[in-house]
């Protein structure tokens, strides 16, 4: 089965050379917000759509932002590079022709998981909140995997949970199926993408098993971001079971009851400011 | 994908010159104990990692510390919108750029530190305002806290420092706080000892313990109890000098003494009185009837009366000038062994009359001293007259023995007893004003309990010494140490 999975993982769509630009400028050191202007103009679409997004309520930045260059100055590199990334998961979950899902509620978990997860930095007081971002954005990408391979199996899955109240992973055990935890690991290492979101996504259900101690913070904030998204929007990741919360995850961010109420409020209200976020 | 850089953490520095810039943080930083001065340091480092044309830090409420002067308003809202997102920014103005870094841990904001860069910011000049911006701020939130926990520690210390009380606090490491009364207060070593002493015992039983001393005539209380902190446990203990208190309480005593003083002198004069009015009525009733001997037998008891009588005045007298301080002592030379052979003289009679007999065994032929033998003398009646008068009336053989011998560069007289002794508790008590050993309300004894007061002041104004030994039910040995030649006083 997973032989398949990973075959099939090919005829998906990937980053497009633009996106793979800016994604690759954005990790260099002497990379200059022209740089990343002159990345993103390759493709009219997406910049515009940069652009539009960067002047959305969510960021809330108090002038009007006319020119890429300017909106990667004000927002920073990594804030940008995050919205040209979302733009890009974004088309591909509603690229695809064959799904019968409802891909809206799939998009709802990735960006909520996101902006939770970015909030847990915070909140933590974990400086490089953006990479957490991306690592929560793509922490469910197996699933849009399954809906890309089987459509109508992902489907039946994902009725199954509903009917069951099960979390997704359960019903991928129950039909001896990869987990989307590793699928999303194969599709990104696909993609050469960095070893954070590979292991974020490999592991953001069993943190406790990560083997290397160097994300085990990062995984962890994730993996809270993902349960709390869970708890704001049940049902969107199409997971109905009991959140989990990870002890080995709580305990490496020394989470108390009072930090995770502070998460909720503002994470809540970032997510009534991402409406323009919605549709992209 | 070859185009992806795959670097582990996401930053964009370089490590090299990551790990220089954070070698001169630490530098700059490890002298800091100020806020102003953390900033000042951050700005430094970053003035060397980043060219910057200008760089201006900024308070809280967006008011200059140090650096250029900016139109600050200009950049108003997107400090506001940096200090709400935890974020920093950079705007175009004109032909160079400026930045907008926040100095802040989570919610709290340090300051604001606003720069001028010739050129667009790169990615790692970004990434180094926001990264040593953020450990500035650790920086600063640790001083603020220090200052907050040296504010509250202040705060108990000055409490503590108010206290009327001198207290310490003891561990297993010794002591861990004084507090300023009780630095103040240096108390004496020994009391010290005892004090440390009752902490280790609080340490080792969990339990209260109190204790005092008694040292150069002031008295001490020492409070010591458990104090649980943590795992730990500590004692708190209290020391005060209660000598004050004490004081009061002897003036109370002997309130109650003089009370019981008068009772006890009226019963003595009344005594001899009675006698006296009794026999001379019987004499003035009766005189024709009487023959010689009766009359000679009654007028020797009026005598022998009015001599007890002159003495227990004489007593009183000497008592009043005592506490007048006017007792004289006028001193020419005095020959021990015949003065203490003259009194033992004079009281073979009384102690014959209480089946006490009387010794005398000098230990040496010569024994002259500066003196008053008036004075002296009246002292070994007095040390005589009591062992007689707490002979034991079981005794089969009473005894007073007195002894003398040279002893350093005085003589050493001892009158020593098998009567019913001194409890151990009375001993130093019996010298005070009015102190009888039984109650003097028993009038078991009769005297005015002003005897010893008197030898002791005598002895003293001689620059002797007088102690008893004694043992309860067995006799007592009072001794009396005088110098040879004693001048002044
Ligand atoms: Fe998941
Ligand atoms: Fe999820």
């Amino acid at each position: 089965m997973l032989e398949k999975v990973i075959e099939s993982i090919e005829k998906l769509p990937s980053p497009s050379f633009v996106v793979q630009r800016i994604i690759s400028v954005c990790s260099k050191p002497d990379a200059s917000s022209e740089e990343v202007a002159r990345a993103l103009l390759m493709d009219a679409s997406l910049s515009a759509r940069v652009l539009r997004l960067a002047n959305s309520a969510y960021y809330g930045i108090p002038r009007k932002i006319t020119t890429l260059s300017e909106a990667v100055m004000i927002l920073g590199f990594k804030t940008v590079r995050n919205i040209a990334l979302s733009v890009f998961t974004y088309d591909m979950i509603f690229k695809n022709q064959e799904s019968v899902v409802d891909r809206k509620k799939l998009w709802a978990h990735f960006l909520y998981t996101a902006i939770v997860s970015e909030t847990v930095a915070e909140v933590v007081g974990y400086p490089l909140k953006e990479e957490v971002f991306v690592a929560g954005l793509l922490h469910d990408i197996g699933k849009v995997v399954y809906d890309y391979v089987f459509p109508k199996l992902f489907e039946t899955m994902v009725k199954i949970a509903e009917k069951g109240k099960m979390n997704m992973l359960d019903v991928e055990r129950e039909l001896g199926m990869p987990s989307h935890e590793l699928v999303g690991k194969k599709l990104l290492e696909s993609w050469n993408f960095p070893d954070l979101l590979v292991f974020s996504t490999a592991h953001h259900h069993s943190v406790e098993s990560l083997s290397s101690d160097f994300f085990l913070s990062q995984v962890s904030m994730v993996q809270l971001g993902d349960v709390l998204a869970n708890l704001i929007a049940r049902g969107r990741s199409f997971s109905w079971g009991d959140p989990i919360l990870s002890p080995t995850a709580m305990r490496t961010l020394k989470m108390k009851p009072r930090l995770i109420s502070k998460i909720l409020e503002r994470a809540k209200v970032k997510i009534s400011k991402a409406e323009e976020l919605m549709e992209i | 994908m070859e185009n992806v850089v795959r670097d582990r953490g996401g930053s964009a520095t370089s490590s090299g010159k990551l790990l220089t810039l954070l070698s001169l943080f630490v530098m700059e930083f490890s002298g800091v104990r100020e806020e102003d001065e953390a900033l000042k340091a951050l700005t430094s480092v970053l003035k060397r990692a980043v060219d910057v044309k200008g760089i201006s830090l900024l308070d809280q409420d967006m008011k200059k510390v140090t650096g250029e002067d900016f139109d600050v308003q200009r950049y108003e809202d997107l400090m506001k919108w940096c200090k709400e997102n935890s974020v920093s920014t950079f705007v175009q103005d004109g032909d160079h750029f400026v930045g907008i870094v926040p100095v802040m841990k989570r919610e709290n904001l340090f300051g604001f530190i606003l720069v001028v860069l010739p050129n667009q910011p790169s990615l790692e000049e970004t990434e180094t305002f926001r990264i040593f911006s953020f450990l500035a701020a650790i920086v600063l939130e640790n001083i603020k806290l220090y200052k907050s926990l040296e504010e509250t520690y202040n705060y108990v210390s000055n409490i503590m420092n108010a206290l009327p009380e001198a207290i310490f606090v003891y561990g297993k490491d010794g002591v861990s706080f004084r507090n300023r009364r009780f630095i103040e207060a240096n108390f004496p070593d020994q009391v010290m000892r005892k004090a440390f002493q009752l902490s280790e015992e609080v340490l080792e039983l969990g339990k209260a313990r109190v204790g005092e001393v008694e040292f150069e005539r002031e008295y001490y209380s020492i409070v010591s109890q458990p104090l649980v902190y943590g795992e730990r446990v500590f004692a708190l203990t209290a020391v005060a000098n209660v000598t004050a208190t004490k004081e009061l309480e002897k003036l109370r005593q002997i309130d109650r003494m003089k009370t019981e003083f008068i009772a006890n002198i009226s019963h003595e004069l009344r005594t001899p009185l009675a006698a006296i009015k009794a026999y001379a009525e019987t004499l003035l009733n009766n005189l024709e009837e009487l023959d010689a001997e009766t009359l000679r037998e009654f007028v020797r008891i009026i005598l022998q009366q009015s001599d007890h009588l002159e003495k227990i005045l004489e007593e009183l007298l000497d008592f009043s000038s005592l506490e007048r301080k006017s007792l004289k002592v006028v001193k020419e030379e005095v020959d021990l062994c015949s003065m203490i052979e003259e009194a033992v003289d004079a009281m073979k009679e009384y102690g014959a009359s209480r089946g006490v007999e009387l010794y005398f065994e000098p230990g040496t032929d010569e024994a002259r001293v500066m003196g008053d033998p008036r004075r002296l003398k009246q002292v070994l009646l007095n040390l005589l007259s009591n062992a007689i008068k707490y002979s034991k009336e079981d005794e089969s053989e009473k005894f007073a023995r007195v002894t003398l011998e040279r002893n350093g560069n005085g003589y050493l007289i001892a009158v020593e007893d098998n009567g019913i002794g001194i409890p151990e508790s009375m001993k130093d008590k019996i010298f005070e004003k009015f102190f009888r050993v039984d109650s003097s309300l028993t009038y078991k004894v009769p005297g005015t309990g002003l005897g010893l007061t008197i030898a002791k002041e005598i002895v003293e104004m001689h620059g002797g010494k007088i102690w008893v030994e004694s043992e309860e039910g067995k006799g007592s040995k009072f001794f009396v140490w005088i110098p040879e030649g004693h001048d002044g006083g």
